[in-house]
């Protein structure tokens, strides 16, 4: 292949030395991207402690650790924290990784501007833990904002929207920097209808970033204005509409919840085929899946909000839309089943992490159905059922698959083999605690507990003490997932392969293990038989 | 942790033995249960109706869920590599794909129905015979009696909120043991209130809800819904309770740092019981506001500095 | 190969092979979709304000 040539030319040592040049100033899209991976890695870990801290409150009934504000500011910053620090950086990490070596780029498009997206966010989140320490204390209204509630803050409100702008700043250009690297840098001869879906997903989600991302921006500055301005835009006693921000947030935040899953999607369609053997089923269909995933999540954001209100007319609308939405979704998975058929399956953690995010995602779908249905909704709206499903969607979804991708690529990032009895550990330890800690919501959701409480009837002291359980044990394993990640860098004897996986096929495992630190310097001749999806009759 | 106490399985298992004589005994699930899995079926039409929706999308979705899970479950088994299994190297179907295009299209028009014709009902707040005012406090709630038969209702209306037992063993490091909070044997802790909204049965009881200060939300499960308590806005919703009996809800909007701590209790009574109760207050009110004054609120009774 | 190119959404030789052009036609990329997050933060604004 034309390409190896140039991978000789690529010295594997030419990464600048000392750390302030290596990292403060890099402008390289793998050392970015391990920042990107690293951040979140890190926010995980503090969202998670504040998940711990959360739960163990919730052990029993009765008030024993902490002050009920203390508990909002706790599920506020848990859900910042995990949104915009852990799972978002996630996939920004591994885009910024992999895409430019997906579609056979030298480098993301805009590499200082990449520089400057990434390290906007340790600031960012600096600021924002900064407020637990302030007289007056985090932001407690929800992560959600609700105006009047979180307006009655201190100047912790200041910080966290300031805090917010900077990461909106750091996702948009985060957004026109993959845009733009996957419409103009593209090896010749791949084609769009060649690109890895976890590509295609990225270029979707992108388009949602930059759509989005301006939406909250403005919605947190009339916040802003509302508290230290004398405007009202929220406030009733002066004209405005508490309601309307409900209507701006969501319009950004149901967009949000896609920016969090399809990249995930994208990650599930790059793995299963892999380990099954077997080209992916419905490569076009899976990609107008997503674009249609994509154009229905700016139609559906009222069902966050069935219970404000509405019209008639409305409140069937928004049902009608986010319906409509459970079928490119079950398309995605019986695409992902379907591949699977006839195929010739091994189970590496990276497949187990995937499997696990189709059955588990998929319940977490299911129950997006049923609170679809506005006359259950009222019942479901602002229960525990709703906690459990946005964390099937999220933790046994997004975290699974960004976990599943660490297994796959991880190689390929260290040039060594991870452990795969530690993977192995790791996966049945978390998929098991996982379902402990949220099934069991599920039924206290129906039985009639609210989320966001900090106390409860002993009617539900039962199901909250197993949720528990699984809470700590789910965190307590994510500490193997560490212990995975530094003995695969900087333990592991075991060297991977170019290729890595048999039949992984993607540019991606034409470079030698570990990438070279500059890669595809000259373009790859594409030689469609070793892409994951070369043929583009399908 | 400190207040668990040896007994706390022991406590479990006889919840768990009183939830199953009740569903031996036939009797509705009023107020929450220890290891209640499911939704209450409520003590209205439309809460029956709701619940009968909610396992409508439970069985469908139950039912999808076993031919996805099968099919996957068939998968690892059957085509692993370790039994021999050669990959196969198609990678498309369109009849396959248009098929699970529009099965999914037919299973979601057929509950989007249901779900269409409950949701007209449950928005018609026409023909009502009785009008309850609420709002929404930090962290508290405001009831008022607006009218009655046709007949405007004047100066009924009073505070609800937490329990004074309650509200005592909620304080951080109490040392009161919650289990021990308990009205006739019903563990009602944190969901009793010091006044209850007293309400008739087989009377069309029409809700108008508004918030004082930030968004709540009032949501009692045995009615079929909550609806949002805003400032600003005046939210309608409707209910006719059939059985006479005690329910239990809480606010289920984040209102603040008491957000756990402002239950809502209705006592549904027998219309001829309503009318004498709704007489006596009436009386009361229009004889001497101060006697109404130190009924609904004992506290404001005090002599004032 | 050549049967293929028929189905090929955007061929190779409509995309400039030199990486500067490429670089070059990326940074446009980038400002059109700066201008896109701009016209969407402006559409936000008259949105309210015109309301």
């Amino acid at each position: 292949m034309a390409h190896a040539a140039s991978i000789e030319h690529d010295e594997h040592h030419s990464a600048p030395s000392g750390f302030f040049r290596r990292w403060v100033c890099s402008t390289n899209h793998k050392d970015i991207g391990t920042m990107y991976l690293v951040f979140s890695l890190t926010m995980f870990f503090i969202g998670g402690s504040l998940a711990m801290t959360i739960r163990a409150e919730l052990f029993e009934p009765g008030m024993q650790l902490v002050q009920p504000y203390f508990f909002n500011e706790l599920t506020t910053m848990h859900g910042l924290v995990m949104i915009f620090g852990a799972i978002m950086p996630a996939f920004v990490g591994l885009a910024n990784w992999m895409l430019p070596m997906m579609v056979g780029a030298p480098d993301m498009a805009l590499p200082r501007m990449n520089n400057w997206s990434f390290w906007i966010l340790p600031f960012a989140f600096a600021l924002l833990l900064s407020t637990f320490f302030m007289a007056g204390g985090a932001p407690a209204g929800g992560w959600t904002m609700y105006p009047p509630l979180v307006l009655q803050g201190g100047d912790s409100i200041a910080f966290l929207i300031f805090s917010i702008h900077l990461m909106g700043i750091s996702s948009i250009m985060g957004a026109i920097n993959i845009i733009a690297t996957v419409l103009n840098m593209r090896a010749p001869g791949m084609d769009l209808l060649k690109m890895p879906i976890f590509v295609w997903s990225w270029l979707i989600t992108a388009f949602l970033l930059i759509a989005v991302m301006p939406v909250l921006a403005g919605a947190v500055t009339m916040l802003l204005t509302d508290k230290y301005f004398g405007t009202s835009f929220f406030n009733a006693a002066g004209g405005g509409d508490p309601v309307m921000y409900q209507h701006v947030f969501w319009f950004f935040g149901h967009p949000e919840v896609y920016i969090m899953i399809l990249p995930a999607f994208g990650i599930i369609s790059e793995i299963i085929p892999t380990f099954s053997r077997k080209p992916l089923f419905g490569y076009k269909a899976m990609v107008y899946a997503l674009a249609c995933i994509a154009f229905l999540s700016f139609t559906v954001w009222a069902h966050h909000m069935f219970t404000v209100g509405m019209p008639l007319g409305g409140e069937l609308f928004f049902m009608y839309a986010t319906m409509l939405i459970a079928i490119p979704t079950g398309v995605k998975v019986f695409n992902w089943v379907t591949t699977m058929w006839r195929g010739s399956l091994s189970f590496e953690t990276p497949m187990l992490f995937a499997i696990a995010f189709v059955i588990l995602f998929t319940i977490g779908g299911f129950s997006g159905v049923m609170l679809a249905l506005v006359p259950a909704d009222f019942q479901y709206q602002d229960t525990y059922f709703v906690v459990a499903h946005f964390h099937y969607v999220l933790v046994t979804g997004a975290a699974f698959a960004i976990m599943g991708a660490v297994y796959y690529w991880i190689p390929k990032w260290s040039g060594n083999m991870y452990s795969e009895t530690l993977g192995k550990v790791h996966f049945w330890s978390s998929v098991i605690s996982v379902n402990v800690l949220f099934f069991p919501q599920h039924f206290l959701g129906l039985a009639g507990m609210p989320r966001r409480i900090p106390d409860y009837n002993v009617a539900f002291a039962n199901f909250n003490m197993i949720s528990s359980i699984g809470g700590f044990w789910f965190g307590a394993s994510q500490l193997l997932f560490i212990g995975m990640i530094v003995h695969c860098v900087f333990f592991s004897k075991k060297r991977a392969t170019s290729e890595v996986w048999e039949t992984a096929h993607g540019l991606e495992w034409t470079l030698p293990s570990p990438a070279p630190h500059h890669s595809f310097t000259v373009p790859p001749l594409i030689d469609d038989s070793k892409l994951a999806h070369g043929d583009v009759t399908h | 942790m400190r207040y668990m106490k040896s007994g706390g399985t022991g406590r479990g298992a006889t919840g768990a033995l009183g939830m199953l004589l009740a569903l031996a005994s036939g009797a509705a699930m009023a107020n929450p249960v220890p290891w209640q899995l499911n939704m209450t079926k409520g003590v209205t039409p439309i809460a029956q109706q709701v619940y009968d929706l909610h396992m409508l999308g439970f069985w469908v979705c139950v039912g999808i869920g076993v031919v996805v899970f099968a099919a996957m479950g068939i998968a690892m088994f059957r085509f692993r590599r370790s039994r021999g299994a050669v990959a196969e190297r198609w990678s498309h179907n369109t009849r396959l794909e248009v098929v699970w295009t529009v099965i999914p299209v037919l299973i979601l028009i057929a509950l989007a129905w249901p779900a269409t014709t409950l949701l007209v009902k449950e928005v018609d707040t026409s023909n009502s015979a009785l009008t309850i005012k609420v709002t929404g406090y930090q962290w508290k709630w405001r009831y008022d009696y607006v009218d009655y038969k046709g007949n405007a209702v004047s100066k009924v209306g009073f505070m609800s909120k937490l329990a004074f037992d309650s509200n005592k063993a909620r304080q951080l490091d109490s040392g009161i043991d919650p289990w021990t909070v308990s009205d006739n044997g019903e563990h009602d802790y944190l969901l009793n209130v010091d006044h209850m909204l007293v309400l008739p049965t087989h009377t069309k009881i029409r809700f108008v809800i508004t918030g004082g200060d930030v968004i709540h939300s009032w949501w009692v499960p045995e009615l079929g819904w909550k609806i949002d308590a805003i400032p600003g806005v005046v939210n309608e919703a409707w209910a006719t309770i059939d059985t006479a009996g005690t329910y239990r809800g809480q606010c289920a909007e984040l209102c603040g740092q008491d957000h756990a701590f402002m239950p809502i209790v209705v006592k549904a009574v027998a219309p001829a019981q309503f009318g004498q109760w709704l007489a006596a207050q009436q009386d009361a009110a229009n004889l001497d506001r101060a006697a109404r004054t130190a009924q609904a609120e004992p506290a404001a009774a005090q002599p004032r500095g | 190969m050549a049967a293929m190119q028929g189905h090929q959404v955007m061929s190779p030789q409509r995309r400039p092979d030199s990486i500067e052009a490429r670089r070059a036609a990326a940074r446009r990329t980038a400002w059109i979709m700066g201008g896109v997050a701009a016209a969407c933060l402006l559409a936000f604004v008259l949105h309210i304000v015109l309301r």
